[in-house]
């Protein structure tokens, strides 16, 4: 009777001590639903004011799809649920942020191996293995990052350790504790934070991830909805692995109150891969179905849609198998992260075997990559990320696939383009990913967008909706004019001494301002050749190389 | 008595050089419509390139007839007795197959050795000249073959395209294919290997073609000829072969011009350079 009486207690007091494995998917569910609703202020860090990469989305994008693969794994251990949650993250791992929180998972998995339910102490000790892969997964670790967040954190829980039995919750107050003033304390060790007025977002994400985890431990959840994932992990076993695609159906919702939870319950019915974020105006939709005009009448019955986008995933698959056959003379396979249209053709055009889109952060998961190695029309394949941030997720692809993989770390479209013309099919593998690697310093990337908010950095003072430019990465210039905004970008790189300048220009971007952009370079630097390339890619109104 | 030489008119070689060493050239013919040229005989570049760049068709070309080797080799018959006849790539024309046609039309009268170069242009042109050179210095006709198989060994030819459009409507762009159909404005750099086309590195500006003709040639430990060819640019030949110049003193640098057939497939704005390495 007693038993009976009180099993809510009894529950409450046991998962505060130590964890099964359903309580440990518990913990990180709520993270996962805790993270949600910090994820738009995360993106906000982004030390640039630009408008894509966003860490925070990429981050819960990362543990949406850790807990997705949890929730496949009914009545497991502690072990299959960390397992899982290893595996899950690993595929989804989106953005630099996202590959360095899989590998605290991994990092979790080994510490838990074997383990039906883990205490404190066992928590602590994977929290070492989280720190030693976190760090032995970047070549060049940088300090005042999630890394040194994840690092101090489990000092802390190490420091709060007894002989025996540690209770979990006071082990998980302390890595909360620690992670938070570890996350403070990022802008003393990054210059570029301090000079940006910021703290770093993968740091804050994971310290927001392991508050979540915290709430759960202590009960405090009522207001943290976690029942999508569940809803989500259903419909995604009930249809094959393989073999099918559907539509894979995206689009931007504008209405008032609308209701998150109940569309992710009634969009789930509809298919699978849901993603639904945003707030109670706006929310954006991804999902992959057979039936995409049951998704858009369902929004449209809720408010006004916008950015409408339904491909068909069997006929993209189809295409590609059909291009796949044409291509017998591919030695080397190569995959192109590419946002926008034009750029994509452009790619393909130059020999990209395969171009991954970019996604909604504009950084594919580290699955999406690896579906493109696995589907690439050779062994040998070379990855050109093409953005600083999905250059992790790349090699992330070498350890999941038996095909050799080299990533030729391109951080800009420009580069990019630069290495895969220098790739030559009649010498091998090695030779090539030098030689596209030596090409990287020979072409200077401009590029050009709207800042999302106010800031200064490195002596230069940023205004919302200002047009800002970056020259291989650093913020050199920022203007109300685009025309002039170029020409400040330009005067920084040796136009004289290079023979090109292309322009690709972006969705926003109309081909009349285009032309007139390019004819203004003419005129000012009569010699040099000037091309203009309609990339249709999103966020940057212009990208410029100069080679 | 000395060997003949003879070559076909995809070696574009200078006539001076052609009249100095004695060699005999056997014109290929390229087809404007109706209109019937032969090579180097009434059809020369710069009235090609101008016709090429404003007729409404392009033009086709062929190669000689075995009738017309056997008349040549009959008239060397007249002043020697042996005869080497070096031609284009078999893999690019079917000259070398008109030429054995020639030499089996007109019976033994003479002793004939016919090879294929697997090299076109300026390529071709060096193993020439060094075989012309050869026979006047007084080698007998097997030193000449050996050497002249030796010297192709050696003999790499590479340049760079405005554009592969000619190569691929002529049906003579090999593995040069997996350069086509780009959308951005890119140069591409192809070579002949083992006698056929292919494609080297695609760059994006003049300048870094005339870059990276150069480190190409610089990349070469010795070179005991080398030879500069354009279609319609004569500045960048001009560049290529002062800078080439500056870096190999010594060396004697050819300036030729692609004639009409070569220029039928390579198409106005096309660079060569044919670098015949130093044996070891």
């Amino acid at each position: 009777m007693y038993k009976v009486a009180d099993k809510s207690v009894e529950a409450g007091m046991k998962k505060t001590t130590s964890c099964d494995g359903q309580e440990l998917r518990g913990m990180f569910s709520a993270a996962t639903n805790w993270l949600e609703r910090s994820a738009e202020s995360i993106n906000m860090l982004n030390v640039f004011p630009v408008p894509d990469g966003d860490t925070g989305t990429n981050m819960l994008l990362t543990m949406r799809a850790a807990m997705e693969e949890a929730g496949r794994c009914s009545d497991g251990s502690a072990a299959e649920i960390a397992q899982a949650m290893a595996k899950g993250s690993l595929m989804g791992a989106r953005g630099n942020s996202g590959v360095i929180l899989s590998q605290i998972f991994s990092g979790l998995a080994r510490g838990l191996n074997g383990k039906h339910s883990f205490d404190g102490n066992d928590f602590a000790g994977a929290l070492v293995e989280s720190t030693t892969l976190a760090y032995n997964g970047i070549s060049n670790p940088v300090e005042g990052t999630i890394l040194t967040v994840i690092r101090e954190a489990t000092d802390a829980a190490h420091a709060c350790c007894t002989s025996v039995n540690s209770d979990l919750l006071t082990i998980m107050e302390a890595v909360v504790a620690e992670a938070r003033a570890s996350v403070y304390r990022t802008p003393m060790l990054l210059p570029v934070l301090r000079q940006a007025g910021v703290v770093d977002a993968g740091g804050q994400g994971l310290y927001v991830v392991f508050e979540g985890a915290l709430r759960y431990l202590r009960d405090e959840i009522e207001d943290i909805d976690i029942t999508p994932v569940e809803a989500i992990t259903a419909i995604s076993q009930g249809l094959e692995e393989d073999g099918i695609y559907g539509y894979c159906t995206e689009f931007l919702l504008q209405g008032k109150g609308l209701d998150l939870k109940a569309m992710r319950e009634t969009l789930a019915n509809i298919g699978e891969s849901l993603i639904v974020v945003g707030d109670e105006s706006t929310v954006r939709v991804h999902l992959h179905t057979f039936d995409p005009g049951a998704a858009l009448s369902y929004a449209t019955s809720l408010g006004t849609l916008k950015q409408v986008k339904v491909e068909n995933m069997d006929e993209q698959h189809r295409d590609f198998i059909a291009a796949q056959a044409q291509i017998t003379t591919a030695e080397i396979a190569t995959i192109a992260v590419v946002a926008g249209e034009g750029l994509a053709e452009a790619f393909y055009s130059i020999g990209a075997s395969i171009v991954v889109p970019c996604g909604e952060t504009m950084n594919p998961s580290v699955q999406e990559l690896l579906h493109a190695v696995e589907s690439a029309p050779s062994d040998k394949v070379i990855i050109l990320p093409n953005n600083p941030n999905v250059v992790l997720a790349a090699h992330q692809t070498s350890a999941l696939t038996h095909k050799t993989v080299e990533v030729v770390p391109t951080k800009t479209i420009p580069q990019g383009i630069a290495a895969l013309l220098v790739l030559n099919q009649e010498t091998d593998l090695a030779t090539n990913t030098v030689v596209m690697k030596e090409v990287l310093s020979t072409v200077f990337s401009g590029e050009i967008t709207r800042a999302v908010r106010s800031m200064e950095l490195d002596g230069i003072s940023v205004r919302e909706g200002q047009a800002i430019a970056f020259l291989d990465g650093e913020l050199v210039a920022a203007s109300d004019s685009m025309a002039e905004v170029i020409f400040m970008l330009l005067s920084r790189v040796d136009v004289e001494h290079n023979g090109l300048v292309t322009i690709y220009y972006g969705a926003d971007t109309s081909t009349a301002e285009a032309e007139q952009t390019a004819e203004s370079i003419r005129d000012t630097f009569p010699v040099q050749e000037v091309d203009i390339v309609n990339g249709g890619q999103p966020h940057y109104n212009f990208i410029i190389s100069v080679e | 008595m000395v060997v003949s030489v003879v070559t076909d008119s995809t070696a574009d070689i200078p006539k001076e050089t052609v009249q100095e060493l004695g060699i005999t050239v056997v014109p290929l013919s390229v087809h404007f419509g109706e209109e019937l040229y032969h090579d180097g005989v009434d059809i020369f570049a710069d009235e090609f390139f101008h016709k090429l760049q404003n007729s409404p068709s392009l033009p086709t070309t062929s190669q000689p007839s075995g009738g017309s080797f056997a008349q040549v080799y009959e008239n060397l018959a007249n002043e020697t007795e042996e005869i080497i006849s070096i031609h284009i790539s078999s893999k690019l024309s079917g000259t070398y197959s008109s030429a054995l046609l020639g030499k089996e039309t007109m019976g033994a009268k003479c002793h004939i050795e016919i090879i294929d170069s697997f090299l076109a242009s300026m390529g071709l042109g060096v193993v020439v000249i060094a075989a012309a050179q050869a026979a006047r210095a007084g080698a007998t006709l097997d030193q000449i073959v050996e050497s002249v198989r030796n010297d192709i060994s050696r003999t790499h030819f590479f340049g760079a395209v405005d554009t592969l459009e000619y190569l691929q409507k002529g049906g003579r762009i090999g593995r040069a294919q997996a350069f086509l159909g780009t959308l951005l404005n890119i140069k591409p750099l192809i070579g002949i290997d083992d006698g056929e086309i292919y494609g080297l590195e695609r760059v994006r500006s003049r300048k870094r073609v005339l870059e990276r003709l150069i480190e190409f040639t610089q990349g070469f430990k010795s070179i005991e000829a080398l030879s500069i060819v354009h279609s319609t640019t004569p500045d960048d030949a001009k560049i290529l072969i002062e800078r080439l110049a500056s870096f190999y003193p010594e060396q004697k640098i050819h300036r030729a011009r692609f004639g009409p057939v070569i220029g039928t497939y390579l198409g106005p704005g096309a660079l060569g350079v044919a670098v015949m390495e130093g044996s070891t």
